[in-house]
Formats: C-alpha cells, structure tokens, sequence
C-alpha cells in the first residue's frame, strides 16, 4: 500500500538575487514499511524537499509553484495549518541531522517526549510520562527512568540522536522522514543508530525516507533510492541495480569517486568542477557541465525522467547500452600510479 | 606511498601525553583532568603517509597539535628530524615551522574571512620573509601566490578574491596552498575532506597524492573515515581514548586487524555494495566511549569490548608484535578475525549485536 505520493512538486526560494528553483518536478511514492534513500550532494534540494513535504519552510521566502502531496488520502499543500500540525509528529515524523539543535536545551527529554505525545494523543500528563519512559526503553536507552530526566546537553551524541528518534516513534508515525540522522555521529555510533532504525522499522512497519550523502548507508539501509541532483530526480531505482547498473552519469560518478571502491594508489574518478550555482543553472541538463560524456545536444534540452527498465528511471539521453560501454571504457582508462 | 619501510624517520613520537586541567574556575566546578593524549610512540617515515584514525574525544587532534608544537606536551617528546621541538630555542623553532604545516578539516573557519585569498597565502611568506611585506615586493607576492594556487588546481586571479566567493572545495585548496606556501617536508592533514561533498573529496583526495608525489612530502593524515585512510596511508595508528591500540601497515591492518576495537571499528564502516552490505555481519559496539576525564581502569576498551576477561581491567596492555615488527596492537587477548567476536556470547549486555 503506498502512503505518500509526492506529485510533480516544485516550489523556490524567492530573493532579491533572483529565483532559487530549489525543488522542480520532484515525483515519488512511498510504500507501507519501505525505506527509500535520498542522496546527493550540499544544495542538490533534499532538506528542502523534506521541509516541504512537512510544510517546514518559512513563507516568504520559499514558494510552492506547484504539485501535490499526497498523504493518508489528503493533500498536504491544501491543509490548514492547524491539521497540518496534527499530522507533523504524528503519523508524518522528522529526525534531524544535529540532535543538539532539534531537541530543546531547557526541557528534560522526557518532558519533551511527553509533550509530544500528549499534543497527538488524548492522554493524561502521567500516561504521557510513562510512554516517554517506554519510548526511551525502546531506542535502547540503559535507565530509562532515569534518563528521562536528563538534559539533552547531559546526553551524548548517539543518545541525543535517540532521544530524537524515541520523540519521532512516540506517536507510531506511518512515515519517518530521517534528514541526515548520522552524519553527526561517530561510525561506532552510526551503526547503533542505523541498527536500531532497522529493528524498529520491521517492529512498527514504518516507512522510512533517509536523507544522506553516504552511499554506503545507502547500501546498507535503503531498497530503493533517490538520486537528487539541482532540484530534480535525476534517477530512481532498487538499490541492487542502481548500484550495478548506474543509468544516470551523475550517479556513476558518485560512486566511481568513492575511495573504497577505487584500487589502492590509483588516482580516483573525481567530478570536475562544482555543483551548479541555481540561480545560474547551465541550460539543458544541469549535470552537462560537468559530465564525462556530455555532448553538444546536451545543453539544449532538459531531459526528463524515463523509465528505462521496470522500476528504474533516469534523466539521461544516453541509451543504457551506450551509456554501459561508455562507462566501461572510462572504468579502464585509468591507469594506476607510475 | 611505494617508499620501503627503512626510509629514514621524519618524525618521531616519544612517550608523549597531553593532560588539560578543566573546571575550577569561578563555577567552582570540580577540577578534572583530561588525558587526551596518555602515552603515545609513533613514527613517521620520510616520504610517507601516517594515517592516525579514531572517533571523536579520541585524541587525534590533540596528537596532530602536539606533533606541530602547537601545545606543549605534558611529558614525553616530539623529534623532528631528531630535535626535539619542545625544547628549541624560539629562533631555531621557528626555522622547524617552516617544515611542518598544517591543513584544517573546515575551510569555513580556518581562512580569516577579512583577507583576500593572496594575503591568505602570502602571509606565511612573509612572515618567514621569503617575500617582502610592502608595495615594492606586490608583484613578487602576486606571482608566487599565483603559482600556488594553480599548483592547486585554481586559477592564479583567483588570489583576489575572499573566502566567501569561494565553495568549500576551492577554500580547501587555498588552505593546502597557504600550507605549501613555504615548501615544508611534512604536511599535517587534520579532517582534511571530511567537510567536503563525496565529488569533491575525491578531487582533493587526488590533489594531496598528486603533490606527495611530486613534491615528496610526508603526510600525518588524521581522519575517522577509514575509507580514505584505506586508499591513501602506508600505515595506520588507531586510537582510542588517547593511546594507540593498533598499528600497522594500510594493507595488514585491513585485512586482519588483531585490536577488537579496530575490528569493529571496520566493520562499522559502511561498505557501497548492497549484496556485500546484506550478508555481512556486524559487530556493533555497546555503550558510548567513556570519558576522557575518567578513564576505565586496566585496558580503557575493556567496558565495550565483546571479548574483555578479567585480566582486562585490571591490567593496561603494551603495544605488542603481532607476528612482525610492524604490527603492533594493545590488546591482551588479540583476535584472529571479526569471527571471533561475532562468535563471543551473544545476548548478553556486554556482547555485540548482529545483524540478521
């Protein structure tokens, strides 16, 4: 059963320096218990695809100029603010990247999480009480009781991040919308968290969308993925294919540049240049610049995404086949050091 | 990266300890010292790369900071080409400094966002007086700072610009010029891509074994990713709480490592493979990493360790050969494989966790 369906939403963010086409055309659907990954690089548009799927972004500056938001049989862009409200943190939750700076400094976690619980749920202060002290038994933290009375400056890292996510679970959310949830954590302590965000997912069968730039938490984690590149969807596939058989430049260059998949000592696949500025977009496809096999009519249309195989989209001219040699020819080039 | 194990020592770490001493103070908090660095030798070979890896509050830092002279050390000694920086007269410091250099995780706030980038990489220049200070010289700053920066892969105009023009890739490139500026040996990379976008990272990655080759430089590279220590460093130091666990050369060190902690250290780090991801077996550690200020008795890894016995925390173990001169690992009971502690207890608080 799919319970979000994300429909050709654009919006921006309107300055004085211009228009920033932060998100453009963006469509996916989530299913009851999936985990999708959302990857791709600082500004590519995936925190800000997630602050508007949860109607977090300030009004002015950022815009809808279209699409819809399909979740639970209501679209989100249509709600009024108080419904919406109801719906964040309850059945639509969030986890932050910096759990020092989304969880409140001068509440207990425990009051936190209670009062969490008690906006979406019609119960008592003590019943409220008690769910945050189950919540944090839940996520694994030793003395619930305890720690329900701590400070989140008293907690570390790893355990403020699981503060947040006991606060997420609390209401039994359908879907989980985790922004970068271990970027901030030591490795130790990313493999807590994503063990603990798998064994909860499969307890509670929510839906998970993780935003990250580790495409190895991407392998690890994810069934399908999402490849975001300047605002747009540039490929969507199952994690097994994407990752043998990348039909989108982008998302091959991502991973030649990876140094655990490149041989010892060789030079690695490096992106030239930068990711593009989007107030100054290049015209046509906004990766041409800095793709290896970019050609002349490249620049002159956007391509749209296609599914080239059941289940798996790219935003690329290129046939498949072709694109496959190309890359293997590339992959073969490279010549280790002298 | 090729050079053999007998080439001569650069750098060289001797029992070497940083204690801070907080609290105090008007709060009147309790005084606590801080063991960041408890003990630590070390050597770095001419034309080398070191890596040192660890979580944070390990130690890695400080350690980098020590070797540069920038923190005195509470006891021990850092040699440089066989003098001991601690106890250099300032005069001959200084000439040192200008061997060693540093590159700082975040270009955001590690270049003065008043200055423009040619004052940036001029200044050491300067302040070494390889370069006059005033008008007359401009034009001998302009042109040495404009062969850095395209050593560097940016362009020589970009030197009058400021920071803020600049993306973090750009910024992290005029911070390994400012740190060439005067040639050193040995070049201390402190996080030097882990602020960076997975498509840059490779661009710098690419650029500092580029100029480790062409300029033969020495290279302490402090990261936590174990995946760029994997490609780029001829050995590895991995620390935890403040001393080194295990030591060896990249390629043994990966294969089989003996420290419990550097075991799940590796297998923590996520692999980009999905079918490889699925079947893996994961040792995840229990608990977060003790203090600094209260370190565990005995072997500090012994409250996490899936494999501690009694002797454990009771008794600190010496860095020890593992079957070589150069694998060295503190561990009393070292493993053979990750088998072994997957095999330990499982279900237990103290055990590892699997997954399924």
């Amino acid at each position: 059963m799919t319970t979000l369906v994300v429909d050709d939403l654009s919006g921006g963010f309107h300055l004085p320096a211009g228009t920033v086409p932060a998100l453009d055309g963006v469509s996916f659907t989530l299913d009851e218990g999936e985990t999708i990954a959302l990857v791709g690089e600082s500004g590519s548009g995936k925190t800000a695809l997630i602050l508007a799927l949860m109607r977090l972004h300030p009004m002015p500056p950022f815009a809808y100029s279209g699409g819809k938001v399909l979740f639970e049989g209501r679209d989100l862009l249509g709600l009024p603010e108080r419904a919406m409200r109801q719906i964040r943190g309850g059945s639509l939750a969030t986890v932050f990247q910096d759990p020092m700076t989304s969880l409140n400094p001068v509440m207990t976690v425990g009051a936190q999480i209670a009062e969490a619980v008690r906006i979406h749920q019609r119960v008592s202060r003590s019943e409220s009480r008690r769910a945050a002290v189950s919540a944090l038994g839940e996520v694994g933290i030793a003395g619930p009781e305890a720690r329900a009375r701590a400070y989140p400056h008293q907690l570390s890292g790893g355990m403020r991040q699981r503060v947040a996510i006991a606060m997420a679970l609390a209401c039994r959310p359908a879907v989980l919308l985790a922004d970068e949830p271990t970027t901030a954590l030591d490795v130790t302590s990313q493999a807590q968290i994503v063990e603990l965000l798998k064994l909860l997912q499969h307890r509670h069968g929510t839906a998970v969308v993780l935003v990250t730039h580790d495409l190895g938490l991407v392998a690890q984690i994810a069934g399908r993925v999402l490849v975001m590149y300047a605002g747009r969807l540039v490929e969507t596939a199952g994690v097994d294919d994407l990752f043998a058989h990348p039909l989108m430049p982008y998302t091959w260059s991502l991973l030649q540049s990876l140094p655990s998949r490149a041989r010892r000592g060789a030079d690695l696949i490096a992106i030239p240049g930068q990711p593009p500025n989007l107030l100054q977009l290049p015209a046509g496809c906004s990766f041409s610049p800095r793709c290896p096999f970019a050609t002349a009519s490249c620049s002159e249309t956007v391509p749209l995404l296609t599914e080239r195989s059941p289940g798996h989209s790219a935003a690329c001219i290129l046939e498949p086949a072709e694109l496959g040699d190309r890359q293997h020819k590339l992959e073969t080039e490279v010549s280790p050091l002298p | 990266m090729t050079m053999t194990d007998d080439a001569p020592p650069l750098l060289e770490v001797r029992g070497l300890r940083k204690v801070f001493h907080t609290g105090g103070g008007l709060a009147n908090q309790a005084r606590r010292d801080v063991h960041a660095v408890n003990g630590v030798d070390l050597t770095v070979r001419q034309g080398q790369t070191l890596g040192i890896a660890g979580e944070s509050g390990c130690g890695k830092s400080t350690l980098a900071r020590l070797m540069l002279g920038l923190y005195p050390p509470t006891s021990g000694e850092v040699l440089f080409e066989g003098k001991d920086i601690a106890r250099l007269p300032r005069r001959e410091l200084l000439g040192v400094r200008r061997d060693m250099q540093i590159v700082f995780q975040d270009p955001y706030s590690s270049l003065d966002p008043r200055m423009r980038v040619r004052e940036i990489v001029a200044e050491a220049l300067v302040t070494h007086g390889l370069v006059g200070r005033g008008r007359r010289s401009l034009r001998m700053r302009r042109e040495r700072v404009g062969e850095l920066l395209e050593s560097v892969g940016l362009a020589a105009s970009d030197q009058d610009r400021f920071p803020r023009e600049l993306s973090g890739g750009q910024r992290q490139r005029v911070g390994i010029a400012r740190a060439l500026a005067l040639d050193p040996k040995l070049l201390v990379l402190d996080e030097p891509v882990s602020a960076l976008d997975v498509s840059i990272q490779a661009q710098v990655i690419n650029l500092l074994t580029r100029m480790q080759r062409e300029r033969g430089l020495t290279y302490v590279f402090v990261t936590h990713d174990l995946s760029v220590l994997q490609h780029v460093a001829d050995c590895v130091a991995v620390m935890y709480l403040g001393r080194v666990v295990e030591y060896a050369g990249t390629e043994e060190l990966f294969r089989q490592a003996r420290h419990p902690y550097t075991q799940s250290l590796l297998s923590a780090v996520p692999i980009p493979d999905p079918a490889l991801e699925r079947s893996r077996r994961r040792i995840v550690l229990q608990g977060d990493l003790p203090s600094p200020d209260n370190l565990p008795s005995g072997c500090s890894f012994h409250t996490r360790c899936p494999v501690a016995r009694e002797l454990c925390s009771a008794q600190t173990p010496d860095l020890e050969e593992q079957g070589g001169p150069d694998h060295l690992a503190a561990c009393h009971f070292p493993v053979r494989s990750a088998e072994d502690l997957l095999a330990a207890d499982v279900g237990t608080p103290q055990a590892v966790a699997t997954t399924d």
